[in-house]
Formats: C-alpha cells, structure tokens, sequence
C-alpha cells in the first residue's frame, strides 16, 4: 500500500528531478494552472520552480526557504520548518523526519496510484492535509484541500530518480538588486 | 498550461465585473511576505482570496457595500469593521482593500480625493495615505504591475489573467 511505498521512497530516494503540473481548482469548478520543474535532495534541500504562467523560485537550502519573484524583484527568507504551506517540496524533502511530524493513513489505490493522507501535527504548516499518491515508491501526485473548498493538484512527470545534482543547485543567492525580506 | 493572456485596455470606470489574478511581494521595513491573489468583483461585492504560493487560501476578504467580512485561514469568520488593521493582524501587513477595488483596475476612488502625478517612469496616484505607481510602460491597459507604498510599507503586486465585463451604462 501508499505507506509500504513512502517507506520504500524515504528509504532509497535521496533525491530526485521532474517536471510538475499544478492545478487549482476552486469550489465552482474554475481552474488555474502552472507549471515548472522541481529537484529534490533529503533531507531539507529542493529547488521548486514555477515556470508558468509566471516564474518564481521557492528553494530550500536545508536550512532556510527562500521565494524569489523576479517581476517583483523581490526574496523572501524564511526559516524552513515553516514553509511547509509553501511547497510541498518541503515535504517531500522530509526536512523533518516524516512520521514523527505528520500522522499517516493509508487511502488505497485510485488513479494507477497508492494513496496516502498525511495531516501535519504542527498546527501552523500552512494546510490541513495532504494526499500522496505514490507509483514503484515515488511520488507521482500530491493533493491539497483549503478550508474553502479549493483542491491543489499536483502531477510530477519525466522523474529522474537519484540524479547526480551539484550541491551549488540548491545554494540560493539573491540576485543583485532583488529586495530580500525575512517573513520570520 | 495556460499562457499569460494580454492584458486588456485600460477602463476609465468601474466595470460591473472583473476578475484578476494576482502575486504581491511586501516589504514591511524588512520583514517581508509574498502571497498570490485573487480578486474578483461584481457590483456591489468585492471577494479577495490570499493564498500561498500553491494556491490554498490562507484569507478571504469580502467588501459588501460598506460592511466586511474577514475569514482566516481555517475559514472561521473575524470581525473586520477595519480590514486595513485586521489585515495588518492577520497577515501582518496592511491590506487597503476598498481602494485597491479601484487601484487594480489603474483608478481612483471616485468618491475620495486623489492626487495624480506624472513622473519620469511612472504614473502616480495619492489616495488614502497611500502613494500608488503605475510603470509607464504598462500605461494603456489594465494594469499588468503597480506597487503601493506608506512610510513604512512597500507592496508590489503584479497581475496577470485579467479578465473585464464591461459595465453596462
């Protein structure tokens, strides 16, 4: 089941690469989509870049999140325990030791996938649940509900399982001129 | 995936409805927050949804004619008879909603005094408190960026999606 496999993912993936398509769909149904690619090293390091419809960059360097909006020139820095809410990659990346920081159920197959609902114990992470949905022990699907009625949808593609990355990839340094802030 | 539409002529009213979305960076004398948005109007009620950058909402504000609603992130319903400083306790920065409705669209509020300025690079309107500056290279069309700036508050916004009814005289 999905619980057998994310033990299997966190036990043989230290890091991988995909493409990643991301679907809000609110409550009447409309439907806002975006896209990019995303890199993963655990624990605590990823590279999450939205590329469509607008570019922006969400990396955790292990330590800290960093968000920088280049049409808005500017970064945000916060600490990464936080940026749960921010991006799943956080998760993902088990910044912090999955099942000591989430209860886990089991949701059974659907989709060709095995599903699982993580709800994070720590009140403030920025969403109530989360569904993985995982394929051979990888993540191939995350889904988010908000308290108001809009459901994140997220599919990874072209996943490249432990890559060689170089450890400049998830290193984040402000561009020259880009405002940086602390939301700590 | 969606391609960003070009952003439509600028209006000289308040249409009946608009939607927009958008991505607000503010810098709180360096403390410093960045947020996605959505804002949608329709006569009389404005609906404004903050939601991270995965699109969960973490506030929704609705103007209704003159009253307010505030809910937080759990959906629970706070009083808001002032949304500029419910905004600034719960996100941490001030929101300056009933004018924004306007400033979004590249207009002042009608119904208040307004300062228009036009500078080297940018066209800037004083309302509120509140300096607000349009790039001169967005001039034209609905506004594509803007940034609004108090002594102690920068938000920049930009905006993509726009999406105008036209008002029906």
């Amino acid at each position: 089941g999905g619980l057998e496999q994310l033990k299997g993912f966190l036990a043989q993936t230290q890091a991988f690469t995909a493409s990643f398509q991301q679907t809000v769909t609110q409550k009447g149904g409309k439907q806002q989509h975006a896209g990019g690619t995303v890199a993963i090293q655990r624990p605590g390091k990823f590279d999450w870049r939205y590329v469509k419809p607008y570019e922006q960059r969400v990396v955790g360097d292990g330590k800290q999140l960093w968000i920088y909006d280049p049409d808005l020139n500017q970064v945000t820095r916060k600490q990464l325990d936080r940026a749960l809410g921010d991006s799943p990659a956080a998760l993902l990346a088990g910044s912090n030791d999955l099942e000591k920081s989430y209860r886990l159920g089991e949701l059974g197959k659907r989709d060709d996938l095995e599903w699982i609902e993580a709800t994070p114990l720590n009140r403030d992470s920025g969403f109530e649940k989360v569904r993985i949905g995982f394929k051979d022990a990888q993540p191939m699907a995350m889904e988010l509900a908000d308290s108001f009625g809009q459901t994140t949808s997220i599919r990874f593609s072209g996943v490249t399982r432990n890559p060689k990355l170089s450890a400049g990839q998830f290193q984040f340094v402000p561009p020259k001129g880009a405002d940086v802030v602390s939301a700590d | 995936c969606a391609t960003q539409r070009p952003a439509p002529a600028a209006l000289s009213q308040l249409p009946a409805q608009y939607h927009v979305s958008g991505r607000v960076a503010v810098n709180a004398a360096g403390k410093g927050y960045n947020a996605r948005f959505s804002w949608s109007h329709a006569s009389t009620l404005d609906t404004v949804d903050i939601s991270n950058p995965l699109g969960q909402v973490l506030a929704r504000l609705e103007l209704d004619g003159d009253d307010a609603r505030f809910f937080d992130g759990s959906g629970k319903l706070r009083a808001a008879d002032d949304i500029e400083a419910l905004s600034e306790r719960e996100l941490g920065w001030r929101l300056p909603a009933s004018g924004l409705r306007f400033w979004l669209l590249g207009l002042a509020d009608p119904g208040r005094p307004a300062i228009w300025t036009k500078l080297s690079d940018a066209n800037q309107l004083e309302q509120d408190g509140w300096t607000i500056r349009y790039p001169l290279e967005t001039a034209g069309t609905a506004p594509t960026r803007l940034t609004l700036s108090r002594p102690d508050l920068e938000v920049r916004i930009a905006l993509y999606d726009w999406q105008l009814a036209s008002s029906t005289p």
